[in-house]
């Protein structure tokens, strides 16, 4: 009971603090939401237009997700009216996590922001047989939820197909063709929820990649090499029953949730692509070169289904002008943290190695974003005496809009390049040298062995 | 920062076949000289000729050594 | 090669050890590249990739004691395979190979070179072919002149009867047992011309690895011994013998007993008995000789042939009477299947079944050998024409392994580098007849061009400036013959080696390098090529999508790939050991699927596999296997499968309308065609048209009650099903005291049944559809 009380104490000291730097004169007059459910991710953008009950200029503005939203939630990001962007410090509490934002004086009382979560959308059914459609719930709030009052708001749902099941009716609220549009409500009050739970038809693929390492390793004799090893679930709804080839076969839109390939574009300048798993190449991509990218049609081996998992590595070369920078000793590698996999994607885990060359000093990791830097280890290759560094780095729940630049910068002398030739020329001179010496060295026992060979 | 130029490698990565090719001809043309000489070689004079087989055989260790780095670089292992 | 310029010494002038030590290291060295570039087909055409069946388990097994250390991999149970049994890994393989690839592995990592042991595994073959041309070279020059070695050197190096298991991925014993067989013979011969322990020690170690390698080392252990034996009969007793033969028996004995796989077999097995049946008697020759020295010769003559029959009467005896009280195991099926070819057939299915068992034909004689099987004659005639200690040991490997071959296909193998070994000779001879009046070239500058013919002509041109090396038999009998005689002769041998070179690199294309994992047709219009990749498809399914306990039954031949590719249990592999078990498999695929049903619950089998190749034409399904599985399971449940059952009332094995309602029942039927009937493969042609046996199938209409279809591949080449759990559908569960295995255990029927029927029914087997590629 005790213990109880504290928290609930401790909950109501936080709320305050946090309450407290709410602007209670600050007033949303103006909410424009988009919610984009059309693929496995929800997307929900807001134009927010502001306004002070006293006239005075804005400087503190707090956008507020509630703690079930908040977990999924991958990505955030503010622009204001020039479409500058806007840094946001997130602070997290046990009903809510909140994000608040400095503007700047004299700019216009209007902001953008940009959520996208992950993992929200639920198949429901939660277990298909393979000829059906994939129906999935979305869970979502009527109403703009924050801490100011909203005077005016509208929400439209764009969806992936016309077809829905069901959705709830907050008048006023319509769909038509593929959207849902609810509002306009006025005058709502702060922290304001109503649920609403849209029931409808979406087979875009439901993919999460659990899994994703990325490695990228530098030469300096002119190569950057990547290769991600790729751990793919379809987290849609699984497959109940059996999977029956005649009927995939028959009818090619037979298992519309299905995955049968997916495209990954690669920078332009990627080369000597492979595409491969534990057994070895997987015969079934195809490869576009394009002006401004690489496109890879990858065919997993078998079809995804609901639960359906699978793994692979995929592997290519750049050459390093294009990512690596230098003046004298000091080097700047500008690299992507994570690349593009698939349309919309959702990735639970990365783990990014950098395995510099062998002889690196200084290094510095300069990331996008938060990243786990994890600890620094060695990497031995061909021709390596005392190893190669590596930095490692991990992050968690990433979407699209991860896809950034990360520097590291490293000093490196450049005599160090002969190191590797030289020790081969060591090898072969040492090998030499034994031969010279073995020429010159009699091990027979007896001087004259001829008269010992019998010859018949 | 803005003063960093792009890295390129201190050889264009289009010529390592053809280095690869030349250099290691050249090295394994001196080591089988070097190894039919070695096997040749007249037993009583040893003095006279070591400083002739150390000699070729460090010529042909280089170019073999670098051609052996360039076939590893043209075969795609970036060492 | 550092030692042929010295054997040469007192041959050739010292100014051309070197010229001559160059040629033969380069001559060797073409051989080592031509030979691993042949064996590159496979590669270059897919990937690199593990081939076919047992090369996966061995590839499994190497990166088992890779991951694990080799103290771990000899005592490995590997409970993924045989279910519910599992298998001692460790002391039921022979570990050379794993060590091998191994140990290749970790000096590679020691330098900081991150090969991937499947990259080991799969090149391990190809190298090793380099050296077993430098062993048949070493040997050969023992046997005959350095110059017959580099014919030989070359022939072994790209003929196809070995590179027929030794291509790139071709991950298998037999890749470095020929190079240790070579070597050990090469051993051996040489420590029958010196005398020396130190060589006859060698070839012990060298035969201690052929042991830790490959089963055949039974062939070494007897082949030594009859040479030993020979040469007593000849009377060529002498020293040298007597010493080289106990060194290598003693030492080899006792290496080749430290191999857990072999253990006490060379003492308690009948295989093992020649050897030292020979070492007696050597023995006791030499104690004979000794005392002809000192008694007189009637009295020797008297004690001789006393001594000779009582002491042959005696191990004759002995060996018998070993044999009855059980500590000497008699002869095993496999090797009586060696003297009788139609022993396995009726007594042992299980081995009959494997194509490599049978015997071979003429065809495939010429196939492999080409112009050397017509050449070895003539160099065995030459040796026994010039018959010494060391020739008589070819001789009996030549007669030995030509009876071998004849009766097995796989023992081809064995045949190959003794022919390669007598053509080099005979090539040899022959151009040193006629290349012998104007500058004769040595034997070895023709070897480069039978390489390269193409540069034929500018070889031949240095090749004359070189003064002819002193052969052995360098008699000049052909004064008579004139110059154009002899070019022309010469230019024909040449043809020859070219037309040999042609065959041999058509047939490693076509015949020998297909993974037969990964299938490649070609369209027949604009000739793309497309790749068949079900096996992986289906392989990596099973690997990902399946909980990684799951057992999945399988006809044989598919376990190690399934335990390799997929990681999952199987019941029953390559490795056969169990026939019962087999049958068991077997009797599940004949029965009705309710029968198979109890078969499958009381094996807790989670998934089957089927190889259906119906939908694109592929021969090697396991309906075309079907017999073989009825016939292996009749043989331990007689009461529960007649083979006649399956069979129409003419006789006939056929899947359409008119088949025996047996086969339109079976599991296997069922596993196969189960909505194949619906399926039109093209818009003339009838529904369920099976492309392999050219027939519509009989029963098309059924469905599956215990099983249901989890996966088939994208050509429906494998397809996979569940079993159901006994409360997915309307059936009491199965209590456990019923699912006793006892029911279909190995019960061993008292009178074998002889396999021969009446009336012999005529398989009728479609042909290939021309439509499917």
């Amino acid at each position: 009971m005790r213990k109880l009380s504290i928290i609930l104490f401790l909950v109501y000291l936080i709320n305050s603090i946090v309450c407290n730097s709410i602007d209670n004169e600050v007033e949303n007059k103006n909410v424009d939401r988009t919610i984009d459910i059309t693929s496995q991710l929800v997307k929900i953008s807001y134009k927010i237009t502001l306004d002070h009950k006293s006239k005075k200029p804005i400087n503190n503005y707090v956008f507020v997700a509630p703690i079930d939203d908040c977990n999924n939630l991958s990505f955030i990001s503010a622009r204001d009216a020039n479409k500058k962007e806007i840094k946001l410090t997130q602070s997290k509490t046990l009903t809510e996590c909140s994000y608040s934002m400095t503007l700047s004086a004299g700019s216009l009382p209007t902001i953008y922001i940009e959520t996208v979560y992950a993992k929200v959308l639920q198949p429901y059914p939660t277990e298909i047989v393979q000829g059906d459609r994939q129906l999935i719930r979305y869970f979502g709030n009527a109403y703009f939820y924050s801490p100011y009052k909203t005077l005016a708001q509208k929400t439209i749902v764009h969806l992936a197909s016309k077809s829905v099941e069901s959705f709830t009716q907050l008048k006023p609220s319509s769909q038509s063709d593929t959207q849902i549009s609810y509002g306009p409500y006025e005058n709502i009050a702060p922290n304001s929820k109503y649920e609403i739970v849209i029931h409808y038809e979406n087979n875009t693929p439901f993919m999460t990649i659990t899994r994703l390492e990325r490695t990228i390793e530098v030469s300096h004799w002119g190569n950057v090499a990547v290769e991600e090893t790729i751990d793919i679930i379809h987290s849609g709804a699984l497959l109940k029953g059996s999977f029956s080839r005649y009927d995939y076969q028959k009818d090619s839109r037979s298992g519309p949730a299905s995955i049968k390939s997916y495209k990954t574009i690669l920078p332009a300048s990627a080369s000597g692509v492979y595409y491969r798993d534990t057994n070895g190449n997987i015969s079934t991509s195809a490869m576009r070169v394009l002006k401004d990218s690489v496109e890879l049609d990858l065919r997993p081996r078998f079809p995804l289904f609901g639960g359906w998992r699978t793994h692979y590595t995929i592997g290519y070369n750049v050459p390093s002008f294009e990512y690596l920078f230098h003046k004298g000793e000091n080097y700047m590698l500008k690299m992507r943290v994570i690349d593009h996999v698939f349309d919309d994607m959702v990735v639970d885990e990365l783990i990014t190695k950098v395995i510099l060359p062998e002889g690196c000093k200084n290094i510095k990791l300069i990331a996008p974003y938060a990243v786990d830097r994890m600890t620094d280890t060695l990497h031995y290759t061909y021709l390596d005496i005392t190893g190669r560094p590596v930095i490692t780095f991990r992050k968690t729940n990433l979407v699209e809009n991860h896809i950034n630049d990360f520097n590291v910068k490293y000093q490196f002398s450049r005599i160090m390049m002969l190191q590797e030739p030289l020790l081969v020329v060591v090898f072969l001179y040492l090998f030499f040298l034994l031969v010279i010496i073995w020429m010159r060295l009699d091990f027979s026992i007896i001087k004259d062995r001829e008269q010992h060979v019998h010859k018949d | 920062m803005d003063s960093m130029v792009r890295y390129a490698s201190p050889i264009n990565p289009a010529i390592y076949p053809h280095l690869a090719t030349v250099l290691s001809l050249i090295g394994i043309l001196l080591a089988s000289w070097f190894f039919v000489f070695e096997v040749s070689r007249p037993k009583d004079q040893k003095e006279r000729v070591i400083f002739k087989e150390l000699s070729v055989s460090l010529i042909s260790s280089i170019f073999l050594g670098f051609g052996i780095l360039f076939i590893f670089l043209s075969a795609g292992i970036y060492v | 090669m550092v030692e042929s310029p010295v054997k040469a010494k007192n041959v050739v002038p010292k100014k051309f050890v070197g010229i001559s030590s160059l040629i033969i290291f380069s001559v060797l060295l073409v051989c080592w590249i031509a030979g691993f570039a042949s064996r590159l087909f496979a590669v270059i055409r897919f990937e690199s990739i593990i081939h076919e069946f047992d090369p996966w388990f061995n590839y499994r097994a190497t990166a088992y004691m890779v991951q694990h250390g080799f103290y771990q991999f000899l005592n490995w149970f590997d409970e993924r395979a045989w279910y519910p049994l599992g298998r001692i890994v460790g002391g039921t393989v022979y570990p050379g190979l794993m060590i091998t690839s191994g140990g290749i592995h970790w000096f590679l990592h020691l330098l900081n070179i991150p090969v991937h042991i499947r990259d080991i595994c799969v090149f391990l073959a190809p190298i090793f072919s380099g050296l077993t041309a430098i062993s048949t070279y070493l040997l050969t020059k023992e046997l005959w002149s350095p110059g017959a070695g580099l014919f030989a050197a070359s022939f072994i190096a790209i003929v196809p009867g070995y590179i027929s298991r030794s291509v790139a991925g071709s991950y298998d014993n037999e890749g470095i047992a020929i190079f240790a067989l070579q070597f050990t013979y090469y051993l051996w011969v040489k420590s029958v011309k010196t005398g020396s322990i130190f060589w006859a020690a060698s070839a012990a170690l060298s035969y201690f690895y052929m042991v830790s390698a490959w089963g055949g080392y039974v062939f070494i252990i007897n082949l030594i011994p009859l040479h030993v034996f020979v040469l007593l009969i000849m009377n060529r007793y002498s020293h040298r013998l007597f010493t080289s033969y106990t060194t290598f028996y003693i030492l080899g004995l006792i290496f080749s007993m430290q191999i857990p796989f072999v253990g006490f077999q060379p003492i308690r097995t009948s295989e093992h008995m020649a050897a030292s049946g020979v070492f007696v008697l050597l023995i006791a020759v030499a104690l004979l000789k000794h005392l002809q020295t000192i008694l007189t010769k009637q009295e020797f003559k008297k004690l001789f042939i006393l001594g000779a029959l009582a002491a042959a009467g005696l191990v004759f005896l002995t060996v018998v009477g070993l044999t009855m009280a059980g500590f000497i195991a008699p002869w095993s099926g496999r090797f009586y299947s060696l003297w009788d070819t139609g022993y396995a057939k009726i007594h042992i299915p299980i081995i009959a079944s494997v194509s490599e068992h049978q015997p071979t034909t003429w065809f495939s004689f010429f196939f492999d050998l080409h112009i050397l099987v017509c050449t070895f004659p003539v160099g065995l005639w030459y040796t026994i024409k010039k018959i010494n200690d060391e020739r008589v040991f070819v001789v009996l490997y030549a007669i030995s392994a030509v009876y071998f071959a004849g009766v097995m296909v796989r023992l081809m193998l064995t045949l190959t580098p003794v022919v390669c070994i007598l053509a080099g000779v005979a090539f040899s001879c022959l151009l040193e007849v006629f290349l012998k009046e104007d500058q004769p070239a040595t034997a070895q500058k023709e070897e480069v061009e039978t390489e390269e013919p193409e540069k034929e002509k500018k070889l031949y041109d240095k090749a004359g400036k070189i003064k002819p090396r002193k052969h052995e038999s360098a008699k000049t009998e052909n004064k008579g013959l004139g110059s154009n005689i002899k070019s022309m002769v010469v230019i024909a041998i040449l043809m020859l080696l070219m037309m040999f070179a042609v065959h041999c690199t058509w047939v490693t294309s076509n015949a020998y390098s297909s993974p037969s994992i990964v299938l490649a047709f070609y369209n027949q219009g604009d000739g793309t090529r497309n790749i068949l990749d079900d096996f992986r498809e289906a392989y990596y399914w099973l690997s990902q999508n399946t909980a990684d306990d799951a057992r999945v039954m399988s006809w044989w031949d598919y376990g190690y790939q399934i335990a390799g590719m997929a990681n999952r249990t199987t019941l029953v592999d390559n490795n056969t050991w169990n026939n019962s078990h087999i049958a068991l498999v077997g009797k599940a695929m004949s029965s009705t699927e309710d029968k198979a049903y109890d078969i499958m619950t009381s094996l807790d089998v989670d998934y089957v596999l089927v190889i259906f190749g119906g939908v694109i034409g592929y021969s090697g399904d396991d309906i075309n296997k079907f017999l073989w599985m009825v016939r292996i399971a009749e043989g331990e449940h007689p009461k529960d499968i007649r083979e006649s059952d399956y069979f129409t009332e003419r006789g006939e094995f056929r899947v359409d309308s008119e088949g025996a309602p047996a086969l339109l029942n079976c599991l296997m039927y069922k596993l196969s065609y189960y909505r194949f009937g619906e399926l039109k493969l093209d818009y003339r042609g009838p529904a369920g048209f099976d492309r392999t046996r050219n027939a519509v199938i009989g029963n098309k209409d059924f469905d599956l009650t215990y099983l249901e279809e989890a996966y088939t591949s994208e050509h429906w080449l494998v397809r996979i099903y569940r079993v159901k759990k006994p409360d997915e559908f309307n059936r009491p569960s199965l209590k456990p005291t019923k699912r006793a295995l006892s029911d279909y255990a190995t019960k061993k029927v008292s009178k074998r049944r002889k396999g021969v029927i009446k009336n012999r029914p005529v398989v009728v087997k479609g042909k290939r559809s021309t439509k499917a590629n």
